[in-house]
């Protein structure tokens, strides 16, 4: 606590401190957006560097850059990851707007050098630390299951995020669990990240320009989970050409069109993508009246009605069925909408306001003999916000807005006819606002020294209407109270400072610190080993009380070999409070008293992670190594000790190695090693009315088997022409088969049913694939 | 029960998709010191009267065989009435026929075994009448399994908690089927049993048993519980079933109405 109010104090005089002494000498901004010359789309994050200074910035999330300078002459290297680098030669006399076009670096092998100077994952300039950045570019080459390129399971090859199982797109990043990753897609959430059970992710990566992920640090404008922040960015559209790209693999068939409404004004995209298995199984007799299949939309329009304005309209659709002879059917699925206004209120000032809705609902039907049984839940967002990014001077950078979120949830909903055996029962609607307010200033304090900081203050009311429990210690519901709708039930405040800072060692080495504090208020009610579709989100209320973290890190960063290559550091320490567990034998289905079968305590995660990159040359790639440990503190389990969480693994190793072997071929690796997840084994046996059954003394003290892959991935670039590109991709996951652990249970033995035996269960051996992708 | 029903596209699809990756494993278990297990009933019909098995848990790797718990003493008190002794009629099982539970009234376990005091109470409820035991079939992912259904009217009023138990040809399986009322109160309840092994698989002349047991709120508690996380695969985080044993010892004991049903499979 003491550390918590020190850090608290030092923020606020911070505030103070230095916003005003910057203005000695007057400043004039250079600003513009950085977009890509052959499409128009905007460049995220690409670099601007004022050579033989400390200065410099990165373009926002709309490509846009202001940059405070005080009058001179100066020389401006403009880069971003796989563009050609851009200088000009600046003498700064007034504010001046300069549109930038990078042009894409030529893959040839004369042109891999520096492909991605400063932009490319993690920072040795600047204070942003517990970054990880990675382009679909980038991560294109690299080998995944079923040759289904997806960024979530490419970044599960960074350090300190770890793949939820097998083939698994869900995340655990520095000990965290699922759910305390906010995964955005165009600023809007997405609740459930999973097609087919987390086999798939939701994020077609034909739609998507990149992704970001926050481990830690995360800056003052993300808020609301514990763990970490995926902010995914899709594609605007070729605003100069219109184009049709698409591919056929083994699993799905994509197409997108997207092309320049008015040139250089307006262009859209539309993105989709269908899984075939159905078709297949469909052919055969046995399986033709099953269904099961997934789909998602993506679709963007931009709009530039001035050169100080822009408009963006982006959705997402998804859904997923499965279904059995018409007598049981599910579908699942999120949609998502934003809206997006930027203006440009002056060369220093950028504005983005957004409204955002997004949705996520499963229902299930049952058409079984007298039954006939819907069920349905849902849980809906009504988001608006506003960022400002103020570039005050060449020393200070401004960030600051407000979030309001209006959530509603409908926990479950049954309805049946009248012979079915069970009753219509809706269970009351959920209604919560969840607002923030956040400012963060980028202080650049000396010629080494950069220094972020700032704070987030959020706030969660819980509105009724509807009955409110509460429950004594075993969880026995001992009244209910009934709240009129708008009603206030409860109200949560949380100050979460957020402030980092980096020394410059060198022009090539830094040191960072960092120091976050994060509230989450929506929290994943499971306790089922996978991604399972109901698994429903419930927000924080009279019982569930906001889950809290304090996050401590410090790394190191240095380019080595003219930076060709990259070394990074980091170390964490993480407390979590207020963590859910669940109560033994808990009933979690459609239960109205949720909040009866919950358990509360601490978590605690620390680790230290280690990564090698080599980004030019023909061989790039990486070596990535984290150590850590995640323990949870939850009364009622374990005797109120400390255990192992679940994600637990002291080990994880990854090693990315991409070979570009000559224009049309382009070779690729991956190995994989971690350690087995914590998980409780018996330890003992014993038979009640005839039923055998196993006794546990402590909770997840044993291991899974350690797992290890090695996947392989080549891909030939076919006959270029003036129209078309063509391209196979060829992958084999898992090359040598080996057989990982996914569940081990233990059972009666079929052939001595007096014996157990104990399974083990592992899904993929040998997964080849080719897709076939085409763009003209 | 809805969980059950409602987990079974899932659990049929996860099958299918990994059919063909199952390996029989040894692994290095932690052992524990025995704990004794306490598995004892009060049954409606005269034949069964009440029973009481004690034993002590065993290790995992290790055939079923029970290691018993001898010469405790267990009594059973009906009410604040008759203490009736169960004397132990062979090594760890402790039995008296004369006590045939009534519903309405509650039963109080004691056992005093090696100095350590156990106890528990169980109430009878009321007993819910099987109308009709029928073979259906039952859809899963490639093919269609025999199923029996019970058809039964839950009364109305919450309270009603089910545990049901199935023979194959007087073979036990291995499933539990435990059920409360939360979902189905007052309705004409007509859900398969569906279990979960493919070598339980009905076949034509199968003689398929159905007992029903009525149960109270903790036993249901017990055993579902004991559905979720025990069984050896389990689909929550595997821990021990909720007990309504005090002392220090698991398992059950529980008042419980029975009734039998058969068919064969045509």
């Amino acid at each position: 606590m003491k550390i918590r109010k020190a850090v608290n104090v030092l923020l606020l005089l911070s505030l103070f401190g230095n916003v005003q002494h910057a203005n000695g000498q007057k400043n004039y901004s250079i600003s513009g957006t950085i977009k890509n010359y052959h499409s128009g789309e905007f460049i995220i994050g690409a670099s601007i560097k004022v050579l033989n200074t400390n200065y410099g910035t990165t373009s926002n999330e709309y490509g846009f850059y202001s940059l405070s300078l005080v009058p001179d002459s100066y020389q401006v290297v403009y880069s971003a990851i796989g563009k050609m680098p851009d200088t000009f030669m600046i003498h700064l006399t007034g504010d001046l707007v300069q549109d930038i076009k990078l042009k894409e670096s030529d893959y040839t092998l004369t042109a891999v050098t520096v492909v991605s100077s400063k932009a490319s994952g993690r920072f040795v300039t600047g204070s942003q630390m517990g970054i990880e950045k990675i382009s679909v570019q980038e991560a294109k080459n690299i080998p995944v299951i079923f040759g289904e390129k997806d960024l979530l399971k490419t970044i599960q090859l960074l350090p300190g995020i770890k793949a939820a199982g097998d083939g698994n797109s869900g995340l655990f990043v520095r000990g965290g669990s699922t759910d305390q990753n906010q995964m955005i897609l165009d600023e809007a959430n997405i609740y459930n990240a999973a097609h087919l059970f987390g086999f798939f992710s939701t994020f077609n990566s034909d739609a998507i320009k990149d992704i970001a992920v926050y481990k830690g640090g995360m800056p003052a404008q993300y808020g609301g989970r514990l763990s970490s922040v995926l902010d995914v960015r899709m594609n605007e559209g070729n605003n100069q050409h219109a184009n049709v790209s698409g591919s056929v693999g083994l699993v799905s068939g994509k197409l997108s069109i997207e092309g320049p409404v008015q040139k250089d004004k307006s262009s859209f995209l539309i993105t989709g993508r269908r899984t075939y298995v159905d078709f297949l199984l469909k052919a055969d007799d046995k399986y033709k009246d099953n269904q099961l299949y997934f789909y998602d939309l993506n679709a963007k329009l931009n709009y530039e009605p001035g050169k100080k304005d822009k408009l963006y309209l982006s959705g997402y659709f998804g859904k997923d069925v499965l279904g059995f002879n018409n007598q049981f059917t599910t579908n699942w699925g999120n949609g998502t909408g934003t809206l997006r206004w930027n203006h440009i209120f002056s060369k220093r000032v950028f504005l983005n306001t957004s409204v955002i809705f997004s949705n996520y609902n499963y229902a299930f039907k049952v058409k079984n003999g007298t039954n006939d049984i819907s069920i349905f839940s849902q849980i809906r967002d009504w988001n608006l916000k506003q960022d400002y990014q103020y570039s005050i001077n060449n020393k200070n950078n401004l960030r600051f807005g407000w979030s309001v979120i209006y959530h509603i949830i409908r926990p479950g909903e049954i309805t049946s006819n009248a012979t079915s055996s069970i009753n219509d029962k809706v269970q009351d609607k959920r209604y919560s606002c969840e607002n923030a307010v956040y400012a963060s200033n980028v202080f650049k304090a000396g010629k080494h020294l950069t220094l972020t900081y700032g704070s987030r203050l959020s706030a969660f009311t819980v509105l009724g209407g509807g009955g409110f429990f509460r429950f004594d210690d075993r969880g026995n519901i001992i009244d209910t109270t009934v709240y009129a709708k708008g009603e206030v039930v409860k109200k949560y405040y949380n100050l979460e400072p957020r402030i980092s800072l980096g020394y410059m060692l060198n022009t090539n080495t830094s040191v960072k610190a960092a120091y976050t504090r994060n509230a989450q208020y929506m929290h994943q009610i499971t306790n089922s080993n996978g991604s399972n579709p109901l698994d429903k989100w419930a927000s924080t209320s009279n019982i569930i009380r906001p889950q809290l973290s304090n996050q401590f890190s410090v790394g190191y960063y240095t380019n080595i070999m003219k930076s060709a290559y990259e070394f990074t550091a980091e170390a964490y320490y993480k407390e979590m409070e207020h963590v859910l567990d669940y109560r033994n034998g808990a009933d979690l289905f459609l239960n109205e008293t949720i909040e009866a079968q919950l358990l509360f305590g601490k978590g605690r995660a620390y680790g230290i992670e280690f990564m090698l990159k080599k980004k030019a040359g023909r061989l790039s790639g990486w070596i990535s190594y984290t150590l850590s440990k995640s323990e949870r503190r939850i009364n009622g389990i374990n005797q109120n000790e400390w255990y192992n969480a679940a994600q637990d693994r002291t080990h994880d190793l990854s090693i990315v190695a991409i070979y570009q072997l000559n224009k049309k071929w382009t070779l690729s690796g991956n190995f994989v090693y971690y350690t087995g997840n914590a998980v409780t084994f018996p330890a003992g046996k014993y038979q009640v009315d005839g039923q055998t059954a196993y006794y546990y003394n402590s909770r997840n003290a044993d291991r899974m088997p350690d797992y290890h892959r090695m996947d392989f991935g080549a891909s030939k670039q076919l006959k270029k022409t003036k129209k078309w590109t063509r391209e196979l991709v060829f992958s084999l996951y898992n090359v040598y088969g080996r057989q990982n652990a996914y569940t081990i249970n233990f059972r009666d033995s079929k052939n001595d049913p007096n014996v157990t035996e104990i399974v083990k269960t592992s899904l993929f051996r040998w997964v080849p694939s080719v897709s076939y992708n085409f763009k003209f | 029960m809805m969980n059950k029903i409602f987990s079974i596209p899932f659990v049929a699809f996860l099958l299918f998709s990994l059919t063909g990756c199952e390996k029989v494993i040894s692994l290095d278990l932690n052992t524990t010191a025995p704990v004794i297990v306490v598995d004892g009933h009060v049954s409606n019909q005269a034949a069964t009267g009440s029973i009481v098995r004690l034993s002590y848990t065993n290790k995992v790797q290790s055939d079923h065989t029970i290691v018993p718990v001898t010469g405790a003493a267990v009594t059973i008190q009906e009410d604040n009435g008759t203490v009736y002794a169960l004397p132990e009629v062979s090594a760890g099982v402790y039995r008296n026929e004369a006590l045939v539970g009534v519903t309405g009234r509650t039963y109080h376990l004691k056992i005093v075994t090696n100095g350590v005091t156990l106890t528990a109470s169980s109430k009878m409820p009321v007993m819910v009448n099987v109308d009709s035991l029928v073979v259906e079939d039952f859809p899963n992912f490639g093919k269609t399994v025999k199923v029996v259904t019970p058809y039964y009217n839950d009364p109305a009023g919450r309270g009603n908690n089910y545990n049901l138990v199935l023979f194959k040809n007087g073979r036990l399986i291995k499933d539990v089927f435990a059920y409360d009322d939360a979902f189905i109160d007052g309705r004409k309840v007509t859900f398969p049993l569906i279990y979960s092994r493919e070598s339980d698989e009905f076949k034509k002349g199968d003689v398929i048993e159905v007992v029903m047991n009525c149960i109270d709120a903790a036993n249901y508690k017990y055993w579902f519980s004991f559905s979720q996380s025990s069984n050896g695969s389990p689909v929550a985080i595997p821990d021990n079933p909720v007990s309504n044993i005090e002392g220090n010892a698991i398992g059950v004991f529980g008042a419980a109405t029975c009734q039998k049903r058969a068919v064969i499979i045509p």
